[in-house]
C-alpha cells in the first residue's frame, strides 16, 4: 500500500511559481493520475520515486518509509523498491533488449539473470527481440522492453509516466491491455500518469484528478469523468463523457450499431468492430439534450431514462449529473435548469444523437 | 562609403609596415649583430655600450652556448661577429669557410670554477670532493654543445673523477643555466667559468678554481663572419674588443689576457 | 642515443597517457555533471597549460617542485627526492601539458551523454559508481578515446616544460624530442633524422588508430 502526503513549492526568480500538494492512498490495482500538462502529476510520480524531494511530508510504501521530513528521512532512489517506466522509454542504446532487462535484475546469480530476463521479454510477447538494439525496435517493442526492464528489478510498485503517449492508436490499445494484464499478474500497485481519458477509463481502477498542483477529485474513473463533483474537476476532465461497453449488435443496412454499456444500451453509427469486443465511447456533455417528458418522434436514436443526481457549477458553466444506468454529465444553461426545475431526484429523459457517440478506441 | 576607402587605406598601412620591417633587417650602415658565448654577456654588453658611444653605431647581441651559435651561423643567420668560448666551434666554421680567417684571433682566457649553493651543508673545497656521496647532483654544460661542458668533462676525466660522477650529472644547455641550477639549490655543485661566479651575486660560493694542469687552456677566439653586411663596422667592434680598453673591461669581469 | 631516448619516451608517454586518461576523465566528469560555484574558474585553470608557453609552465613547475620549490622542499625533506631531473619529472611535465586536452575532450564527451540514462540506472537500483562504468562511460567512449590519443600525441612531442623540469640528461630524461634537439645542435644530423622519422611514424600510427577506434559503429 502506498501512502503519499506531501507538499512542494517551486520557485523561479525568487518567487513561488507553483505549489504542489498531494495526499492519497493507493491500495492495489492501477491508480491513474490524470490532469492537463503542468498540473503536477509527473512531479508526484517523481517524488514517489525519489527523483524529486518534497519540502514537507511523508511518503511510505508497504510500511517502509521513503520520505519523512519530520524524521529527516529521505531514501535515495536506489534504495526505493520502485520500477519506473519513462515517457521516452530511455532504453540504454549500447545494450541489446535482453541486456537492458538484465541490467535491471538486482538479485540472482549471473546465470539465472539472463533466463529471468528472457522470461520477462517472453511474457510481454517480445522474446524474439532479445538480441536487437533499441534503435532496431519499433515504438511498441521499445515500450515493452522498458516495461520488462522496470519489472526486472522486482519492484514493490510500478510508476508509469505517460508511457503510451508517443504510440499510434492501435498499438496504444494493445499495450494498455497488456499493462493491465501485467498488473493483474504481478499484483503490485501501479501509478499511471496520463492526460488521456481513454487510458484512464480503460486501465484505471481508481483515478485522481489534478489541477494546478492539487488533487480535486478521487474515485472510480467512470464516476470521476462522467460525474465530476465540482467545477474545477469538470474542467480538468474535459467535456467528454467516457463510457466503457461492448458491441452488442450491428445493423449495417440501417447504418447503426448498438453498444451495451452495462446499465443501458446506445445506438451509434455503424462500426465494423466484432460483436462482443470491448469499445470505449465518448459523448460530449453538450451533445445531450435533457427533457422532463419522453419525446418520441425525433431524429435522435437514443432516449435514455434517468434521474438527476446533482447539479454542479455556477452561472457560466453548469453540468447536470444524471444516472441512467451509467453516469452521464450534461451541459445545460442556468436558465434551462430553472425553467425545467432540474434538481437532484427529478426524473429526466436524455436525448442523444447516434452521431454524437464517438468511438474513442 | 567608409568601406570604399578602407581597402586602399589597409593596403597603404600594410605597405608601410612591410617597408619598415624589411628596412630594419637590411641594417643601417653602422648596425651590427654579434653572436657571443653566454659567459661574455656582461663584458661584451659593456664593450657594446662603449662602441655605441664611440661610433654611434648600434650593436645587437645574441648570447647563447657557443655550439648553438655555431649552428645558427651554419644555417645562415645574419651575424657579423662571432666570439666563442672555445676554439672547436670556430674551427668548424673555419673549415666550412664561414669566417674571415685573417680576422680570427684569441682575445681572452678563462678558468673553470667549482661552485656550490651559498649556505649549502655540503661544503666542497676541491674538485676531488665531488666524489662524496652527499653530492647527489652535479651540473655541467652539455659536453656536446657547451664549451664549458667540454672543459668540465676534460677536467673530470683528467682527475679520474668522471666514472664516479657520471651517473650524477645534470646537463645544462649553457653555462649560465649551470649557474642557475646551483643558485636554485637544485644541485649540490656545478662547474662554471670563474667569470660566472660574480654574476650570482653571492647566491653561489666559489669552492675551487681549476689550474692549467687540470684542463687545457680555455681560449676565446673572435672573428668576422663572411658575407657580413657591415664589415667595416664589424671590424671596428672586433678592434675595440682587442684594444687596451676592451681588455681592461674583460679583465674587470674576471677574464685573463689571451696568451 | 636513439635507443635510450626511444625507451625513455615509451616509458614516459605510456605512464603519462594512463595517468592523464584517468585524471582527465575524472575532471571532465566533475565539470560535466556537477554544479559548484568555482566551476568555470576550475575549467580555466585546467586549460591554462594549453595556452601558456610551455617554458612558462615549465618555469612554474620548477618553482613548485624543485628542491627548494614551494612544494618540493617538503617533498625533499620527507623523502630526499624531488621530480627535478628525473624521468618522473618528465612524466609530470608531459602530464601537466597534456591534461587540458584530455579534460576538454572528456568534458565534451560526457556532456554529450544524456544525463537521463543515469537517472534510469539509479531507478534500477544502481549506485553512482556502477552507473558511471556501465552506462556513462560506454556511451562516452568514442570521445574519450579520441581525447586519449590526443594526449598520447601531445605527451610524445612534449619538449619545453620537460626540458625545464626534467632537464636534458641522456639515458635519464632525454626523451626523443629532446634528443632530436641535442643531435641537431651537436651536428649529429643522422641521429636527428632517425629520431624524427620514428616520431613521425608514431604520430601517423596514433592518427590511424584514432580513426579506427572512433569509427561509427555499423548503423542499423
Amino acid at each position: 500500500m502506498l501512502r503519499v502526503d506531501f507538499k512542494k513549492q517551486f520557485k523561479t526568480g525568487g518567487r513561488v511559481s507553483f505549489r504542489l500538494e498531494a495526499s492519497f492512498v493507493v491500495q492495489q490495482g492501477i491508480a491513474v493520475l490524470f490532469g492537463p500538462s503542468g498540473s503536477g502529476k509527473t512531479t508526484i510520480l517523481r517524488s514517489i520515486a525519489g527523483l524529486v524531494i518534497p519540502d514537507d511530508g511523508r511518503i511510505e510504501l508497504d510500511n517502509q518509509v521513503y520520505f519523512d521530513s519530520a524524521a529527516g528521512i529521505s531514501l535515495p532512489i536506489q534504495k526505493r523498491s520502485i520500477g519506473f517506466v519513462f515517457q521516452d522509454y530511455l532504453l540504454f542504446p549500447h545494450l541489446t533488449a535482453l541486456q537492458n532487462v538484465v541490467y535491471g535484475i538486482r538479485s540472482v546469480a549471473s546465470g539465472g539473470r539472463r533466463d529471468r530476463a528472457r522470461h520477462l521479454l517472453e511474457i510481454l510477447g517480445i522474446g524474439d527481440t532479445a538480441d536487437r538494439y533499441p534503435r532496431q525496435l519499433s515504438g511498441g517493442e521499445q515500450q515493452r522492453v522498458a516495461l520488462a526492464r522496470a519489472l526486472a528489478s522486482d519492484p514493490a510498485i510500478l510508476l508509469l509516466d505517460e508511457p503510451l503517449s508517443s504510440l499510434d492508436a492501435a498499438t496504444r490499445l494493445r499495450l494498455l491491455e497488456e499493462i493491465v494484464d501485467v498488473q493483474r499478474k504481478t499484483k503490485i500497485p501501479f501509478v499511471y500518469v496520463t492526460h488521456s481519458p481513454v487510458d484512464a477509463v480503460r486501465a484505471g481502477d481508481s483515478a485522481l484528478i489534478l489541477d494546478s498542483g492539487r488533487i480535486i477529485q478521487e474515485g472510480k474513473p467512470l464516476e470521476v469523468f462522467n460525474a465530476p463533483r465540482n467545477l474545477a474537476a469538470s474542467r480538468a476532465v474535459v467535456n467528454e463523457n467516457v463510457l466503457l461497453g461492448r458491441i452488442w449488435d450491428h445493423q449495417e443496412e440501417e447504418g447503426i450499431s448498438v453498444i451495451d454499456l452495462g446499465g443501458c444500451r446506445l445506438v451509434t453509427p455503424y462500426n465494423s468492430l466484432r460483436k462482443n469486443s470491448p469499445v470505449t465511447i465518448g459523448i460530449r456533455s453538450d451533445d445531450i439534450i435533457i427533457s422532463r417528458e419522453p419525446i418520441r418522434q425525433t431524429s435522435a436514436r437514443n432516449m435514455l431514462e434517468g434521474t438527476v443526481t446533482d447539479v454542479v457549477g455556477d452561472g457560466s458553466e453548469t453540468n447536470v449529473l444524471t444516472w441512467c444506468g451509467v453516469s452521464l454529465k450534461v451541459r445545460v444553461t442556468a436558465q434551462a435548469i430553472k425553467a425545467l426545475g432540474l434538481q437532484p431526484g427529478v426524473k429526466v429523459y436524455l436525448l442523444i444523437k447516434a452521431s454524437s457517440c464517438h468511438v474513442l478506441s | 562609403m567608409c568601406a570604399l576607402r578602407l581597402k586602399p587605406a589597409l593596403f597603404i598601412a600594410f605597405a608601410v609596415l612591410w617597408g619598415a620591417a624589411t628596412g630594419a633587417t637590411k641594417g643601417q650602415p653602422r648596425q651590427i649583430v654579434v653572436s657571443a658565448a653566454i659567459s661574455l654577456k656582461e663584458a661584451f654588453s659593456e664593450i657594446g655600450g662603449l662602441y655605441q658611444s664611440r661610433t654611434g653605431g648600434e650593436v645587437t647581441f645574441n648570447f647563447a652556448a657557443s655550439g648553438e651559435l655555431e649552428k645558427q651561423i651554419e644555417a645562415g643567420a645574419p651575424v657579423d661577429v662571432f666570439a666563442s668560448a672555445s676554439e672547436k666551434e670556430m674551427d668548424q666554421l673555419q673549415a666550412k669557410r664561414l669566417i674571415d680567417e685573417a680576422s680570427r684571433a684569441n682575445f681572452a682566457r678563462n678558468t673553470l670554477a667549482l661552485v656550490i649553493p651559498a649556505g649549502s651543508e655540503v661544503a666542497l673545497h676541491s674538485f676531488a670532493d665531488l666524489a662524496w656521496p652527499s653530492v647527489k647532483r652535479i651540473a655541467i654544460g652539455n659536453p656536446k654543445t657547451v664549451p664549458a661542458g667540454q672543459y668540465a668533462r676534460q677536467l673530470l676525466e683528467k682527475m679520474q673523477l668522471w666514472p664516479k660522477v657520471e651517473s650524477r650529472l645534470v646537463l645544462a644547455e649553457n653555462v649560465r643555466q649551470v649557474l642557475d641550477y646551483v643558485v636554485r639549490g637544485e644541485v649540490e655543485a656545478g662547474i662554471v667559468y670563474s667569470t660566472d661566479v660574480q654574476i650570482a651575486h653571492g647566491k653561489a660560493t666559489l669552492a675551487a678554481r681549476a689550474t692549467d694542469l687540470d684542463v687545457d687552456p680555455i681560449q676565446y677566439p673572435i672573428a668576422l663572419v663572411k658575407d657580413s653586411v657591415n664589415s667595416r663596422a664589424a671590424r671596428q667592434f672586433v678592434d675595440l674588443v682587442r684594444s687596451p680598453e676592451g681588455i681592461r673591461i674583460l679583465e674587470k669581469h674576471g677574464f685573463l689576457a689571451a696568451k | 642515443m636513439i635507443w635510450p631516448a626511444f625507451k625513455l619516451s615509451l616509458l614516459v608517454v605510456s605512464l603519462t597517457t594512463v595517468f592523464v586518461a584517468v585524471v582527465g576523465t575524472a575532471c571532465g566528469f566533475l565539470l560535466a555533471r556537477r554544479q559548484f560555484r568555482a566551476k568555470e574558474l576550475c575549467d580555466a585553470v585546467l586549460t591554462l597549460p594549453m595556452l601558456l608557453p610551455p617554458t612558462v609552465t615549465g618555469y612554474y613547475l620548477i618553482v613548485l617542485l624543485g628542491k627548494r620549490g614551494l612544494l618540493g622542499r617538503y617533498l625533499y625533506q620527507l623523502t630526499g627526492w624531488t621530480p627535478a631531473f628525473t624521468w618522473q619529472g618528465a612524466v609530470v611535465a608531459a602530464g601537466v601539458m597534456s591534461l587540458p586536452i584530455m579534460v576538454k575532450s572528456a568534458r565534451a564527451a560526457l556532456e554529450s551523454v544524456d544525463a537521463r540514462y543515469e537517472m534510469v540506472s539509479f531507478s534500477l537500483g544502481k549506485g553512482e559508481f556502477e552507473t558511471f562504468f556501465r552506462v556513462t562511460l560506454p556511451l562516452a567512449l568514442r570521445g574519450l578515446l579520441a581525447g586519449i590519443v590526443l594526449t598520447f600525441a601531445r605527451a610524445l612531442g612534449e619538449f619545453g616544460a620537460t626540458l625545464m623540469l626534467a632537464g636534458n640528461i641522456p639515458g635519464k630524461t632525454q626523451t626523443m624530442p629532446l634528443a632530436i634537439f641535442e643531435a641537431f645542435q651537436a651536428g649529429e644530423d643522422r641521429q636527428a633524422q632517425v629520431l624524427a622519422l620514428i616520431l613521425t611514424f608514431a604520430s601517423i600510427a596514433a592518427i590511424y588508430l584514432t580513426n579506427i577506434l572512433t569509427r561509427s559503429p555499423k548503423s542499423a
